[in-house]
Parts: C-alpha cells; structure tokens; sequence
C-alpha cells in the first residue's frame, strides 16, 4: 500500500483551510472522470454518513446530589425507567426502555426531549442509608442542570444490514416496520454508498479514537460495536461486506435534535434515529478504492422475517441501487421496497461534516487501535 | 377533469342519498375510495368526482349547502415536515404509489391525487410525522 499523505498532514491542510474535502456521494463522479490515481492524488477527505435507527444507544446521566442527598435505586424519568444499579446519582438511561403507562414513549423521546430543551421528571426511591438518607425524590430536570450527559452507544452504525421480507400470509410488525404479507413489501436500512463502514470495508482508518461527529456533535469510536463480526462473502462478482460495528461516545448537551429523533415502530416499540459521519481520510489509492463505491456495487442479502428462528432463511441477494430504485427481485417477483435508514438526512450529515472540516473546526484523529478482525459470534444456549 | 375530497356528514345527514344526488341532477361520475356511514355519527367519504369543472363546483356547492363538509385531501392528511425525517419506509406500504421520495433530493412528498386516504403510512411512519383526520 502506497502510503500518499499522513494525518499530520491532512490536519495541516485543514488548519490551513487548504484541504479538499467531498462526499462519498461527490467522489464517485470524480473517479470516474479522472480515474482513482489522480483523484487520490488532490482529495483529502471523504466524508460519509448515516441516519438510521440504531436501538443500541443511550445516555449515561449524573443528576447532581439533592439535599438531602439520596442514593438512587429505583429511578424513572418521565415514567420510562432508567438503570438503578450505578453510583448514587448516576444512571443509564437506554434508548428502548418504554414509560409504565405509555408504550409510544421511551427513552429515546425522554432523549430528544432534552436535547429540545424540555423539562423532564425525575422521580427516583432508595432504601436510605447513613450516607444518603434520602428515600424518594420528585423532581424536574433539564439537560443544561444535569452534570452530564455522555451519550454511549454500544452498537451502532452497522456496516451493512439484512433486506427484510415476509413470506408468511398476514402483515409482521418488527423493528424494520411493518412488513406486508407474501412478499408486498421489502425494507432495508443503511445508506448504501454513504454509509460509513461500507465505505471502508476493511475497518482501515475506522478504529479505536477514530474522531467522528455523532448527533452533530464531536464524538468518538469508543471500541468495536457488540456483535463486531466482519466477515466477507463474493456476490455477482462483488465483495459483500458485513457484520462490522462500531460503539461510540459523545456529549449529549453539544448535539442537536436534527440528527437525533425518538422513534416508535407499531408492534416492536421504541428506537431512536442516529445520525453518524465519519471522515475518511485518503491514505492511499486502497482506500480511494473503498469511499468510490457505488450502490450497484453494494449487496445484501433479503431475510424473510416471518421465520421466529434466529437464522432466518436468506432469500436471495440485492443491490442498494435496485432497493433504492424501490424494487427488487426475488424469485422472479417484483417487491416494492423502501427504506427506514434517510439518505436525505445521511447526506445532510456528509455535506454538514465536510463544510465543518472545510472551515477547519473538525480535523482528524487516527485510530490508536484497530478494530478486531476475529471476534465470537455464539448464539445463546438454551 | 377530476376531483378527489373528503366530505364529513354530521350526524344528522348521514341519512341524505348524496352520491346519487351527485350523479342524476350533476352528472358526475362517482369512485368512492373510503367510507365510514353509521346511523346517529359522523359519517365520512374519500370520493372522486369526475365531470367538467363545472359540474363539479356545482356538485361541491350543492353538498356544503346541506349543511355537509368538503374537504380537500391536503387539509386532512397532513405531513409534518418538521418531524419528518424522510426516510421513506412509507413509501412501500402505501398501497396507492402516493408517497414517493424525489430522486434527487430523496425528500417525502404526498401526490394527493394518487392518496386513498387508507391510513397505512400514518401507522406505520416511526417518528409520527403523517396525520389522518378520518
């Protein structure tokens, strides 16, 4: 690998306002007019994004003490339940937790409630101890009272994603929406030839301290997402990638509501839209090969999704142009197809992340370690 | 030309034989796409008018003179484009090829002509950005 310019000297362009930035969409026309060579010769970065739901996420909250102070066992906030089991005043408030008397409204509304500013409940109980005597506590919070709120997702931003169907003869409702019986609908959820970890297949420059802007804000890759498990398979003479993920962290009070949204879908519940860019910076005309990818050059398999077995049968493999175009094949029928992942909003994220490194307010940090190649993927015994 | 709306019946007119009405003294031709009639509530119908521009403003102007309202589809199935996030899942649900994403800017939009006002993208839309006053 012909190594064409260092992070040091990206980061001197980007302070000096000299870097050429564009997205993964703008880099696909730019190869193909002057070939991958001289491309990577005058680009620096690509930026990739993703806008999807991704239920793997939350945020870590530490409320300050009260007077006087309690140790928080068993805590809600606006009715949806938040983890008890940490410090006295410290909890987990996860993205899908649900509230006792509202299955639309979780811990991803309670989330962007306070990014939009909105008071929230907090109402926690306690054994009481000598130390914190307190036994309940009532109160409203805002995100600008709490002393943090360090947004931590263990699983997001996964490098490619099943295409799910249902063979069975009524409508199945789960986290990729409500899918139309035999075979009416087909739904996918990842930004294709945006998205961050299919534009660099082999997990080259994204790694451990990889700097990336998470919900608009400057975040991190913390680690390898759970279930990290890249693998690799030829489809129609394409490498199809899939299985790597990342977890990432970040400051919930620097983000903004337009790339963070509540979701609830009907029959599965709560999820929450996250919206991750990452820039990759061009190292070499191997990773040029990697952000000029095109959704017809992508693959994923469909999953029919009326199965309840964990390895679900694979119908057959697609393209993102042809999902994104709105209709597959499988078996010779045609299936209308849509996705719950934006690539409005995914773009928006790579023009936002790319106009940030243009104006030298985001530069880039290399990964002080790789993700792993090798990781377990078990099923749970029963 | 042709002309799809939304006509509420309050309760007391449920009664009244308007689709007739509108075919024999407007000659218009009728498709009913959704209707809930139930003796004593409100009643409501997604219907389409076909005839001249004529026949039909004079059809529209003879049901909301009995006391009937008329509603075009915009105003009752609304598209927040505030909480919309355009992703576009809708668009394979939606039995009538209403919603669609623009092929550049990949932005939803509603054909109002093509909506049936079935209510399926309101269900399922994941961030509630769809409302159907049916």
């Amino acid at each position: 690998m012909k190594l064409i310019r260092t992070y040091d000297e990206i980061n001197k362009r980007i302070e000096n306002g000299e870097a050429v930035v564009v997205t993964a969409e703008e880099i696909i026309g730019m190869v193909e007019e002057d070939g991958q060579e001289r491309t990577a010769n005058y680009v620096d970065v690509v930026t990739t994004g993703t806008f999807s739901p991704m239920c793997s996420s939350g945020v870590f909250i530490n409320f300050g003490h009260a007077e006087p102070p309690i140790r928080m066992q068993k805590i809600t906030m606006n009715d949806v339940p938040a983890h008890g089991g940490l410090a006295a005043v410290d909890t987990y408030l996860g993205a899908t937790n649900v509230a006792k008397e509202d299955p639309k409204y979780g811990g991803a509304h309670v989330i962007e409630d306070l990014l939009r500013g909105k008071e929230v409940n907090v109402t926690a109980t306690s054994v009481g101890t000598d130390c914190y005597p307190r036994k309940e506590i009532n109160t409203w919070v805002r995100l600008d009272d709490l002393n943090n709120a360090i947004m931590y997702n263990p699983r997001n931003c996964y490098q490619n994603y099943n295409v799910a169907v249902n063979t069975s003869q009524t409508s199945i409702k789960t986290y990729m929406g409500t899918l139309l019986p035999n075979l009416g609908s087909a739904h996918f959820s990842t930004s294709g030839q945006l998205s961050p970890l299919l534009n660099d297949p082999e997990l080259a420059t994204i790694g451990i301290g990889t700097r990336i802007m998470l919900c608009g804000a400057q975040g991190y890759v913390s680690w390898n997402g759970t279930q990290h498990h890249p693998s690799v398979q030829m489809v129609n003479g394409h490498k199809m990638y899939s299985g790597g993920t990342i977890s990432v962290i970040g400051d919930l009070k620097q983000m903004s509501h337009n790339y963070l949204r509540a979701a609830y879908l009907p029959g599965y519940g709560v999820s929450i839209f996250i919206g991750i860019g990452i820039p990759i910076p061009i190292m070499s005309t191997d990773v040029l090969k990697g952000v000029c990818v095109k959704d017809e050059e992508l693959y994923t398999k469909v999953v029919d999704y009326s199965s309840h077995k964990v390895n679900k049968p694979v119908l057959g493999y697609v393209n993102y142009k042809d999902l994104r175009d709105g209709k597959i094949k499988v078996d010779g029928r045609d299936i209308p197809s849509s996705s719950i992942s934006s690539y409005a909003k995914a773009r928006e994220i790579c023009n936002e992340l790319k106009v940030r490194i243009g104006r030298g307010e985001f530069n880039l940090q290399a990964p002080i370690e790789q993700l792993p190649k090798e990781t377990m993927f078990n099923n749970l015994k029963v | 030309m042709k002309k799809k709306v939304i006509i509420t019946f309050p309760p007391n007119t449920v009664d009244k034989p308007l689709v007739y009405s509108l075919m024999k003294d407007y000659g218009l031709w009728i498709n009913i796409h959704r209707a809930i009639i139930e003796p004593q509530k409100h009643g409501k119908i997604v219907i389409e008018l076909r005839g001249d521009k004529k026949q039909i403003e004079d059809g529209i102007k003879f049901v909301k003179d009995q006391g009937i309202g008329v509603n075009a589809l915009e105003q009752d199935v609304i598209l927040d484009r505030d909480k919309c996030v355009d992703c576009g899942v809708c668009t394979s649900i939606c039995p009538s090829n209403a919603l669609k994403l623009d092929k550049d800017t990949y932005k939803l939009s509603i054909d109002y002509d093509e909506c049936v006002v079935c209510g399926s993208c309101a269900e399922i839309c994941p961030v509630n950005a769809i409302s159907i006053n049916f």
